[in-house]
């Protein structure tokens, strides 16, 4: 399938944002960047945050106002029945289709607002249409089938755009469908937590395959959003908290009581933030450094909800000590870099990295590109005022 | 794409010589993991858990540890903060200063944040300043301004003007303008309007002169929202609502203009959203209801079409393009003439 953003365009933007880090650094000269910047151009529109939005809110406003005005006139001419309103919602997610494919083409468009409003009407219309279209067939007894409409619609589009949000749309809606049939038998509802953390394992060994393939370039940030969540539900498929509220809310009861295989889910609860830290530690892996931080924050909140040795206060003081203690030790202990973790900021080179980067720089280029400062002009701070704000 | 893939893809395009990217190389794969914002979350999450806990734990005991204990830990404290923050101050500058390490500006805000504990601590304990409301409020918008314009903090700044703008009975908190001021009453909206219009014209003075511009987008996000939505309300209103949406035009115009001068787009987005639904209005109110039904739709997609095409146009058609090279708003480091010894 052809892509309709320029993939070239989203790789020079990719390359040039590294360049930057590396400028920043000092690695590169302006002279250096000048030429990264001609050799790979990244040409789409580009427009400042604040504006993009402005594009969004008011094209959503455009789309919705549009498509309501013509919904009037093409809904005389249909008769006003809900598989009618369904057609009319189809065609409309066509018309978005066909502008949001114009517009990305000739305006060269790049998650620019418009092409971002576009696409949600376009997936809202289509799914929306779809969902009124069979609502009498389907009803109201299994409402997952509704996401069995949904589901090829919304992969389809992130195929397609690599739209983030829609990525998340997607999984949800997988997950939804998953968790619907379960709830649909008995042994599924039993089962319902392993259900959830094999559908969100095997998700995320087949993400991680994908994520390292150059052709997969396209879909990076959607890759990433998947394994966030297939992290985060996989944790809480097992985490006993989670388990023992769901159980109690599937079944009704009032109060949550113990649930079957309770020692299965300590486990759970102990090993698999356990685990995540020791494979992002391993790996050397940020996104799953993050998660398994919040995942082991969970856990002693879910044991201390169920087992407190301490009042709040004292688990509160307690594990704020710790904490800091922690961080001071591993400060002080990887100010040095050790084992290949740092406790440094990763910044402009400085001190004796900086003499040596410049004179392993020195050796292999011509001398008179070294006279040129490569360091300093950090200033980075100031939050926000700039011209970007 | 992995730092290999790059430095591949630019030598291979010829934007770098194989002997330029090799450098880069050995640098990348030399580099450690840098832990450096992890651990610093940590330690904030460490910090905000023990104080929250030992808060906890004094609250419970108040009877056996007394206030004055309390009250002279917490002055202890807010002491101690402002002390560290002396000690390592600049020197003052009209332009941008920045401190030595975001520790200092943290700290401050803690000092700033442990004044007001006090404050309230001894008012409501000791009913310090009585039925003088105003004093509450009125001198920690003083302290606070005059800590943000000599230790140069855009946080501190913000709480000044929450303080200032308390001591006029607003809120100026972006997202509770409109559910915590009681606009109903027209005093208090004229009161905004007025404190809002007061407060943006302070902030383009000193602008003007140069003084701690990079303030100014501060002051015109919390005092001119403010004085749109107080714009808005009174527009809404039957008083006199034909003043109000003048008001509120010249608002929009003039943070149009400001946007554009400074390239702060947050503004041309606040003067066009309040902008709009200020004509709106006026749109639906002049227009009679027969005429309304039938053109109301369309309307809307004109507007609306015409918005987007200015904003997707937004640099050609405010003159920005081609690229302006951006003068900075303030000058970085501290110039002679502006310093002055305090």
């Amino acid at each position: 399938m052809k892509k309709p953003y320029n993939e070239a365009w989203i790789q020079a933007r990719a390359i040039q944002a590294q360049a930057r880090e590396w400028q920043r650094k000092g690695l590169l000269n302006a002279e250096q960047m000048e030429r990264i910047k001609t050799v790979f151009p990244d040409s789409f529109y580009k427009a400042n945050l604040w504006v993009k939005i402005g594009l969004f809110l008011f094209t959503l406003l455009l789309n919705g106002c549009a498509s309501s005005l013509a919904g009037t006139v093409m809904l005389s001419a249909l008769s006003d029945s809900v598989a009618g309103w369904g057609i009319v919602s189809i065609l409309f997610g066509v018309g978005f289709y066909l502008l949001l494919e114009y517009f990305i083409r000739e305006r060269r468009l790049f998650h620019s607002g418009v092409d971002n409003a576009l696409l949600y009407c376009m997936v809202g219309s289509l799914v929306g249409g779809l969902c009124l279209m069979f609502s009498k067939v389907i009803g109201e007894a299994h409402f997952w089938l509704y996401g069995l409409l949904a589901l090829p619609v919304l992969v389809w589009a992130v195929v397609r755009y690599a739209s983030r949000l829609l990525t998340v749309a997607a999984f949800g809606c997988l997950l939804f469908i998953v968790v619907s049939l379960s709830l649909e038998s008995p042994w599924g509802k039993a089962l319902l937590p392993f259900i959830v953390m094999a559908v969100t394992g095997v998700i995320y060994f087949f993400v991680k395959k994908v994520d390292r393939r150059e052709t997969s370039f396209y879909w990076t940030k959607c890759l990433t959003v998947i394994e966030v969540m297939a992290l985060v539900l996989f944790y809480a498929g097992g985490n006993y908290y989670v388990v023992r509220e769901g159980n109690a809310l599937i079944s009704g009861a009032s109060t949550a009581g113990q649930i079957p295989f309770a020692p299965l889910f300590y486990a759970f609860t102990v090993l698999i933030p356990v685990a995540y830290l020791g494979l992002a530690i391993r790996r050397k892996d940020r996104l799953l450094l993050w998660i398994s931080l919040l995942a082991v924050a969970a856990s002693v909140v879910t044991f201390q909800h169920y087992f407190p040795l301490l009042s709040w206060a004292g688990f509160l003081t307690l594990n704020g000590l710790l904490l800091i203690g922690l961080a001071w030790v591993l400060i002080r202990y990887l100010t040095v870099p050790k084992h290949g973790f740092t406790s440094a900021a990763d910044g402009p080179l400085t001190g004796a990295d900086a003499e040596a980067f410049a004179i392993a720089h020195a050796r292999t280029t011509q001398p008179a590109e070294v006279t040129t400062p490569l360091f300093g002009d950090g200033d980075f701070g100031g939050a926000g005022a700039g011209s970007g704000y | 794409m992995t730092y290999q893939e790059i430095l591949r893809r630019l030598t291979d395009g010829q934007a770098l010589a194989p002997a330029e990217a090799e450098p880069i190389a050995a640098y990348e794969q030399q580099r450690p993991f840098s832990i450096h914002g992890e651990l610093r979350t940590v330690l904030y999450f460490g910090v905000s858990m023990l104080s929250a806990g030992l808060g906890i734990l004094i609250y419970q005991n108040l009877d056996t540890i007394g206030h004055q204990v309390v009250i002279a830990a917490i002055a202890a404290l807010m002491l101690g903060c402002f002390a560290y923050v002396w000690l390592h101050r600049k020197p003052y500058a009209n332009g941008l200063v920045l401190s030595d390490s975001s520790l200092v500006d943290f700290i401050l805000l803690l000092g700033c944040l442990l004044f007001l504990t006090l404050e309230g601590y001894l008012q409501v304990q000791y009913n310090v300043f009585g039925t003088r409301y105003g004093l509450v409020t009125a001198i920690p918008a003083v302290v606070f301004l005059a800590l943000a314009y000599r230790c140069d903090h855009r946080g501190v700044l913000s709480m000044g003007i929450t303080a200032l703008a308390s001591w006029v009975g607003l809120t100026v908190a972006p997202l509770n303008v409109l559910t915590d001021n009681d606009f109903a009453q027209p005093r208090l909206l004229n009161t905004a309007l007025v404190f809002g219009v007061l407060v943006i014209t302070a902030a383009m003075a000193l602008d003007w002169r140069g003084i701690k511009r990079h303030f100014t987008p501060t002051y015109l996000t919390l005092a001119g929202n403010l004085a749109l939505v107080a714009a808005l309300v009174g527009w809404f209103g039957d008083a006199v609502p034909a003043a109000y949406l003048l008001v509120l035009l010249l608002l929009c115009v003039g943070f149009g203009w400001y946007a554009r001068q400074r390239h702060s787009f947050l503004f041309l987005l606040m003067a066009l959203v309040y902008g709009y639904i200020g004509i709106t209005y006026l749109f639906f109110k002049i227009l009679p209801e027969e005429i309304l039904y039938g053109l109301a739709m369309y309307y809307f997609v004109i507007t609306c079409g015409l918005i987007v095409w200015f904003l997707f146009r937004y640099k050609r058609l405010l003159g920005l393009e081609p690229p302006v090279t951006v003068v900075p708003v303030s000058p970085p480091t501290v110039s002679d003439e502006n310093v002055n010894p305090s």
